[in-house]
């Protein structure tokens, strides 16, 4: 059997570029992406040190988090746009980045819009100064997400300085119910691994659960590699990946696209190979899972009760739970179902996505939002929001009193003036929980988007 | 950057879990905050109804408790700094006069952060961070000495921690890491003359 190699292990290889002290390597770094704020912290660097970016071609740029998701909206509608959004622009501008920007029909949120368009590419090297980079993963790349000085030295040098993570392999074994979403199964890995189970790895799905898995699907299992510590999360390139690349506008064509595949097929994980660690876990007769704390590891089925002190393993997880239920106001043994709420949102870069958004859509028949309950919904791009429009998705949200958006980070970040009201209780189908991210003292429960379209119609949990 | 080779402090005992990024600096204030972010670092935990503006102290807060003022050593809790990529987190520590972080494990993109705005992060086992935050709690001094990569404790014990060799250089040096990789520009463009040929589709966007 000739020598078996882990997709991680092959393209780390093929970015190489040399052997540093200390076990770091240089690493090439194929595409750089970014956003309204790492662009603006980057190109206050950039100005202060008077130098140039090394590759312009090869870096991208698209705002989503400061811009509001109103109607009608411009960069300077958000108190944040408007510091933000002229600096971005401008640097975007003095660096001649291209920049998908607010008037364009491809803004979106950045680990969207980047694969939507053809420019994240199997076998690629990523970088972008968010840690939700790892979402491009499920094309077969290495995508990274950077703090500015390291994201500045990115676009100077189109390299990294970096240690290689330990290779780890989750398999997802079983048959889903119908029901049942990436979401749902992500926050079953988590319940299970808990949130630190990576940390110093890089992560690759597989099994037959993700081979099934459509493209948009795998997207929302790697977005979520960095809540389980990741750096890297990654899904080995198969037919579905190389049918999903085919035709997309950035993408290569004709002998190109014919090497790109050759490629995707080189660098897929060899059958044989091994990983530092390797974990199984069944997802059969999983059901609906939400999170109920404040962390993405506290996460419950949607028929369960608050857990108990008693049952946390360890003393860390005894503090983080006694301050969950504080925090959340959950007492254990309490059910998760039937919890007021007062919010619920659908989009981020977790579950922004077209099929998100029919599958939101599909379960409203003709219900309505509950009484006292804000529902709204954000596509993740402007080609999705158009997608949605033309089979009449904003409409059946509309008519059920939801509030339709422009595409941006939103509800997630709240990095654009949007809050949920202080105290509040949000089902959110984002892809943190922590204290006070959706707004001060709000409670946030994650969950998938079928959860949060039957919990705005109900006006509780369901 | 600030350099730095020797530390003699007290440190603040902080071990909550899971500390991340977002609780250390909100998104908001550091996009409308940026020249305060000594101010609102912590703020859900540091000020009543986690609000900086009223500014009302929450004296449970381990950093707002008078005897540990003027520490420039926190030792904190597990998976510290989990969480966003955002840079502002080690620099709002930084600008509290912090120097050292010692925990048992530190989300990852924070961790290299840290060395940007000239944090040490120091990891231990979850055995001596217990030991070390009841010296801290007493207040006695520690001293970190950055070249022989030693923590000496309050009672004079001396603990060895791993430290990155390039990093150590840097934060010595007070320099940015940039130089580092630019000594390396020739094999840098060897390496895209050949992937030129070997990955066209690469370069050949649009």
């Amino acid at each position: 059997m000739s020598y078996q190699q882990t997709m991680f292990d092959k393209i780390w290889e093929m970015h190489l570029i040399k052997k540093l002290e200390d076990q770091n390597d240089l690493i090439a770094i194929d595409r750089i992406f970014i956003h309204d704020v790492c662009g603006a912290f980057v190109f206050k660097m950039l100005d202060e040190a008077k130098t140039v970016v090394a590759d312009n071609t090869r870096i991208y740029a698209t705002p989503d988090h400061t811009p509001a998701t109103v109607m009608g909206r411009t960069g300077e509608t958000s108190k944040t746009g408007k510091r933000i959004m002229p600096i971005f622009t401008e640097g975007c501008k003095k660096y001649k980045i291209r920049l998908f920007d607010l008037d364009d029909p491809r803004q979106g949120i950045v680990h969207i819009v980047c694969p939507e368009i053809g420019l994240s590419l199997p076998g690629m090297t990523i970088a972008c100064g968010d840690s939700h980079t790892c979402t491009h993963g499920a094309l077969g790349t290495l995508s990274i997400g950077l703090g500015t000085t390291q994201l500045y030295h990115a676009m100077t040098t189109s390299c990294i300085i970096a240690k290689k993570p330990k290779t780890m392999r989750i398999r997802l074994e079983g048959k889903r119910r119908p029901e049942i979403s990436a979401m749902d199964i992500i926050l079953f890995v988590l319940s299970k691994l808990g949130i630190e189970v990576a940390v110093g790895y890089a992560v690759e799905f597989s099994g037959s659960v993700v081979r099934e898995m459509s493209m948009e699907d795998r997207f929302t299992l790697c977005n979520f590699s960095v809540e389980m510590g990741a750096e890297y999360g990654l899904i080995s390139p198969d037919e579905k990946t190389i049918d999903y690349i085919q035709g997309r506008e950035f993408a290569p064509q004709g002998e190109d696209m014919d090497k790109l595949i050759a490629h995707c097929h080189e660098i897929a994980s060899d059958k044989y190979s091994v990983y530092d660690k390797d974990i199984v876990i069944d997802i059969t007769n999983i059901e609906r899972q939400i999170s109920w704390g404040i962390n993405t590891g506290q996460v419950i089925g949607i028929s369960g009760t608050i857990p108990d002190a008693k049952d946390q393993k360890s003393d860390k997880d005894k503090d983080s739970f006694l301050e969950a239920c504080s925090y959340m106001d959950l007492k254990p043994g309490q059910n998760i179902r039937r919890l007021k709420v007062d919010h619920v949102f659908i989009g981020s870069c977790a579950n922004g996505r077209l099929s998100n958004l029919v599958t939101a859509a599909d379960a409203i028949k003709g219900r309505k939002v509950a009484r006292g309950v804000k529902a709204v919904v954000v596509p993740g791009s402007m080609l999705i929001k158009q997608a949605a429009e033309t089979m009449g998705l904003d409409k059946i949200f509309s008519n059920a009193g939801f509030i339709w958006g422009m595409p941006g980070c939103s509800y997630c970040t709240c990095s654009n003036d949007e809050h949920v009201a202080s105290g509040s209780r949000c089902v959110s189908t984002t892809n943190r929980n922590f204290i006070g991210r959706q707004g001060v003292n709000v409670r946030t429960h994650l969950a998938s988007p079928l959860t949060a379209v039957l919990t705005a119609l109900s006006g509780s949990i369901e | 950057m600030k350099k730095w080779i020797e530390l003699k402090s007290i440190a603040v005992p902080w071990t909550m879990p899971n500390v991340d990024t977002g609780s250390i600096i909100t998104m908001e204030r550091l996009l409308l905050n940026p020249d305060n972010l000594d101010k609102y670092a912590f703020e859900p935990f540091r000020y009543i109804d986690g609000d900086g503006d009223k500014g009302e102290l929450n004296m449970e807060f381990p950093l707002n408790k008078p005897q540990f003022r003027g520490a420039k050593i926190m030792i904190v809790g597990e998976n510290f700094g989990c969480g966003s990529s955002r840079e502002s987190a080690p620099e709002a520590i930084s600008k509290m006069n912090f120097r050292c972080l010692i925990g048992n494990s530190f989300g990852s993109i924070f961790e290299k952060n840290c060395y940007q705005k000239g944090i040490l992060p120091i990891k231990l086992h979850l055995d001596m961070i217990k030991r070390l935050s009841e010296l801290a709690n007493n207040l006695g001094k520690f001293t970190v000495d950055l070249k022989k990569s030693i923590i000496i404790t309050p009672d004079n014990q001396v603990i060895d921690f791993h430290i990155d060799k390039i990093q150590q250089k840097y934060l010595i040096e007070g320099k940015d890491i940039i130089d580092e990789t630019l000594s390396h520009i020739e094999s840098i463009e060897h390496y895209i003359k050949n992937d030129r040929i070997n990955r066209p589709w690469i370069y050949s966007t649009k």
